[in-house]
């Protein structure tokens, strides 16, 4: 098997580092630690392990994840290797040699503390190659735009779990298209859904993070 | 004749009481009928285990009978608080004589336990104790509705489900209704404005009680909630 290849697989199965005791069939063998490091050793360049290894296995699981095939834990056990691999990849980010495919504010709004659901859409996109600027949660419209303008970001997405906390998105949406109408805010969490999201401005709805982070794709490569 | 009557009742069963099982948490987790990854089975039960001292289970209710009581399909009185519900809810409470309005929780320094584990540790930890403390608050419900069974038994009456705002079509903003019927403070809970509970691990809502009470399924054929862990 490719390098590369190996690589993908260990992100989608979420096999960090060769000390990693999962899964079963790749005990012992190298994990997404030493094959990154393998690779830029070998001269492969930094984007196309993001975009052949790290890229490939996070979609693998994000799919997986979509049609119900896998859960939580699975998806959360491939970011852990992704940002295994990230780490070695990150002073080419810094250095402008690996691009972000862009940036995106992220955070759980105002009233609510609940913040699962956003920290594995940040993980996805992060693992699809966007730079994720993570606002936390109880997040006031203020902050959202605040770091709207100061990352340049055309991307916001708002998270909520309660129906009493996702009615503040509506102001939050509102604040933000008043400044810069051009910002995409797209909105997600338990209670919400299409229609909610239509009627209080937002771009969209996406239930999963596979949706989004296809759906973010289809933007950037149209645009 | 009918007195109106209330009255406050506060438990604290231990954790062993709860009768908590890896499976249990294992299929919250989605992994229900399937085999979930060998690597997350031990840190489940790890920290199961670690769950038992970073607990303080308290569950407790306010009962309300006869003239405080109005039971009709798409709103239910208790005292001077009126909850306009759905269908769903109506059915579930169908010949109540006497309400509880139920609180349960597993304590303040779980909500800790989890901002300290996601500062030190990674999200799937966090994700596996998170979802530990929901299934613990909700195994406290199930204690509490045991126990609420069984001491209403010799009087022939029987218990409904519990009902809880946010669930079955039921407003959650409805939470300020329904602890405006409790003591401040109850077993040590608040609400916040966004009618989220603190700690963050606590449930809360109502359970009907009566001679006629029949103990359904919840309704969920009945109900269009999208998102809701009832029907699992």
């Amino acid at each position: 098997m490719e390098l590369l290849d190996k690589l993908a697989e260990c992100i989608e199965l979420g096999k960090t580092d060769k000390n990693f005791p999962h899964p079963p069939h790749l005990t012992g063998k190298d994990g997404a630690r030493e094959l990154t490091n393998q690779a830029l050793e070998e001269g492969v360049h930094p984007g196309d392990i993001l975009k052949k290894s790290l890229m490939v296995g996070m979609n693998r699981i994000g799919e997986k994840f979509a049609e119900g095939k896998a859960f939580i834990p699975n998806l959360l056990i491939s970011a852990k290797a992704m940002y295994a691999a990230m780490e070695y990849l990150k002073p080419y980010f810094d250095t402008g040699e690996v691009q972000h495919k862009g940036k995106m504010v992220i955070g759980t709004v105002a009233g609510d503390m609940h913040d699962i659901g956003k920290n594995i859409v940040k993980m996805v996109l992060e693992g699809d190659g966007w730079k994720v600027i993570d606002l936390g949660t109880n997040v006031s419209a203020e902050k959202f735009l605040e770091a709207v303008d100061e990352n340049k970001s055309k991307v916001v997405g708002l998270s909520a779990l309660l129906t009493t906390t996702m009615m503040n998105m509506e102001a939050i949406i509102k604040t933000i298209k008043s400044h810069d109408k051009s910002v995409k805010i797209f909105v997600g969490g338990a209670p919400l859904s299409s229609e909610y999201a239509d009627k209080i401005g937002s771009d969209g709805y996406f239930p999963d993070p596979h949706g989004f982070q296809k759906y973010l794709n289809n933007l950037t490569s149209a645009a | 004749m009918n007195t109106p009557t209330v009255q406050t009742v506060i438990n604290n069963p231990r954790f062993e009481e709860l009768e908590m099982k890896e499976q249990d948490i294992l299929e919250a987790m989605g992994y229900a009928g399937l085999d979930a990854p060998g690597y997350i089975k031990p840190l489940v039960y790890k920290y199961i285990a670690e769950a038992a001292a970073k607990v303080e289970i308290t569950c407790g209710y306010v009962l309300f009978s006869n003239h405080d009581v109005g039971v009709e399909k798409k709103c239910i009185t208790c005292k001077n608080v009126n909850f306009d519900v759905d269908d769903v809810i109506g059915i579930h409470l169908r010949g109540a004589t006497e309400l509880a309005i139920f609180v349960a929780t597993i304590g303040d320094e779980f909500d800790d336990w989890i901002g300290d584990l996601s500062e030190e540790t990674d999200q799937l930890t966090v994700f596996i104790v998170d979802t530990i403390g929901s299934e613990l608050a909700e195994a406290a419900g199930d204690w509490l509705e045991k126990t609420l069974a069984k001491n209403f038994s010799s009087a022939q009456k029987k218990i409904s489900n519990r009902l809880s705002p946010g669930y079955c079509n039921w407003d959650v903003s409805d939470q300020h209704k329904l602890f405006s019927l409790l003591p401040e403070n109850f077993c040590g809970i608040k609400l916040n404005k966004s009618a989220m509970m603190i700690p963050r691990k606590s449930i809360s809502g109502i359970i009907g009680i009566g001679e006629n009470v029949k103990r359904l399924d919840y309704q969920c054929n009945i109900c269009d909630m999208e998102n809701c862990y009832k029907p699992r």
